[in-house]
């Protein structure tokens, strides 16, 4: 990869890769500092990535830097079994949905989130995240029966 | 064989095939009179043999890939993501019509397929570009850099500070070149209660001395309001390097950042360029696992002051390197 398209990476996979990591990090702060290193490792790797798969190598070095980033929060937050409690009733389908997806546990929310935002394969999401594709299947399933049964419980589908 | 409990169970299943020979038949008869409280466990036609017909799998429904309540969830899932044949579509159809309780989780499915907020946008690219200075060679740098001096000379006359014994340091590349550094310590321009700070030049060429270049530019935006920095000392490479003193030897962090914004070149004193660059700095130590300084870099100017600031600015072909070190006062 060139200097010229790692500056065109940046154009192209930024924003994604910010609403991705966005997602999965509460703090704004610490989100932006996780793009921004996934962008110095790919600039100190950029002689050996080729330019097609700049986004995938972006995403799974993202998806490294927020296991660091999950294992210094408590673990009370990276529990298997999460449960929604609303401090507030949310006020619309979007918002209730954003809750939910605050409930799943870590690597479930980055399974839907990789499957649903950039819509990645279960394979690629197994490269990235590396698990295997039956485990993403897994994870996937699980995920998304959460995010109905929360839409559903709050009466927001009928 | 002998038959005990372990073994009836086989033998049972043996029996109900029709397939113990005359000896294991009258075997299990035998066992069977001597522990009548298990014949309560089994049905009366215990060893009739069933023809094979009457032998089949109960749970069969479970094992095909039909729709039913226990993996609807899977159907409706893969309904939601359209990825469903045509021929499962109508399946689930008619499962739903036969529970349309079940329809509610299939809009429920729908709805849990996550749409990306594009309004949400990485904050400021312009951290993540890397940008390039053309590498010119050094007799060129000393020709280009004579040039410049001499047209500056001409437009404004000759520098006070060229005349003066104490010189404020600024170098050009020149990496044969490392000598000892003059020093001096200007007065911060802001007016507020900044700690005295000392600018030092880590290298020098000797084509062109470092402090013609900084007076010459200094004499020349005083002389000239219209020429900004922007026209006589454009920062092509924005970036900083932060260095943080450890020990005897400065240890690089190994950090460079591009500044979103130009630096104005003529505000050259540590403390200014330090409270228009703290916000990048602060991010930078914060990438760089030092929260705790960049936490205090904002709050104050004090922690700026452990901080050794190297710039690489650029004067037309030059390279300019200046560092800016904190004072021990």
């Amino acid at each position: 990869m060139t200097s010229e398209q790692y500056n065109l990476c940046v154009d192209l996979y930024a924003d994604r890769l910010y609403r991705f990591v966005r997602k999965n990090l509460q703090h704004q702060a610490d989100a932006e500092d996780v793009v921004q290193s996934a962008y110095e490792i790919l600039w100190r790797n950029h002689q050996q990535v080729a330019m097609e798969s700049s986004r995938s190598y972006l995403f799974r070095v993202a998806y490294r830097l927020l296991l660091k980033a999950w294992r210094r929060q408590p673990q009370a937050e990276l529990s298997d079994e999460m449960h929604l409690t609303y401090h507030e009733q949310p006020t619309g389908l979007k918002q209730a949905l954003d809750l939910a997806l605050q409930t799943l546990p870590p690597v479930q929310k980055s399974v839907v989130l990789l499957r649903d935002y950039e819509g990645y394969s279960y394979a690629e999401i197994a490269s990235i995240a590396g698990l295997s594709i039956a485990q993403v299947k897994v994870y996937l399933f699980r995920a998304r029966k959460k995010l109905k049964d929360v839409l559903v419980s709050l009466k927001y589908v009928v | 064989m002998n038959l005990n409990h372990h073994a009836l169970e086989h033998y049972l299943t043996l029996a109900r095939e029709g397939r113990l020979t005359a000896e294991q038949q009258e075997a299990l008869l035998t066992f069977l009179e001597q522990h009548p409280e298990l014949l309560e466990h089994f049905p009366p036609d215990l060893l009739q043999v069933l023809p094979d017909e009457q032998i089949f799998y109960r749970d069969k429904n479970k094992l095909k890939k039909e729709i039913t309540e226990a993996n609807c969830d899977y159907f409706l899932q893969l309904a939601a993501e359209g990825r469903l044949t045509a021929k499962r579509r109508r399946q689930l159809e008619e499962f739903l019509a036969v529970r349309p309780d079940l329809r509610s989780h299939l809009n429920g499915y729908v709805h849990a397929v996550l749409e990306p907020d594009l309004s949400v946008r990485y904050p400021d690219k312009n951290r993540l570009y890397r940008r390039f200075a053309l590498i010119v060679p050094l007799w060129m740098r000393a020709v280009a850099a004579a040039a410049v001096l001499g047209l500056a000379w001409l437009l404004n006359g000759i520098p006070s500070a060229w005349q003066s014994a104490e010189e404020e340091p600024l170098s050009v590349s020149a990496p044969d070149a490392v000598v000892d550094s003059p020093s001096m310590q200007p007065v911060p321009e802001t007016g507020e209660d900044m700690p005295t700070t000392r600018v030092v030049a880590v290298k020098k060429t000797a084509a062109v001395r470092p402090t013609q270049v900084n007076d010459l530019r200094a004499d020349t935006l005083k002389a000239n309001p219209v020429a900004t920095s922007d026209h006589l000392l454009p920062l092509v490479q924005r970036y900083i390097v932060l260095v943080q003193e450890e020990g005897p030897k400065p240890k690089a962090m190994a950090i460079t950042h591009l500044i979103p914004e130009t630096v104005p070149a003529q505000e050259p004193d540590r403390v200014t360029l330090l409270q228009r660059v703290r916000p990048w700095v602060a991010a930078l130590l914060a990438a760089s696992g030092r929260p705790e300084m960049a936490r205090n870099l904002t709050a104050s100017d004090k922690a700026g002051d452990l901080l050794v600031i190297r710039m690489t600015l650029a004067l037309g072909p030059l390279e300019i390197e200046r560092t800016f070190l904190p004072t021990t006062e």
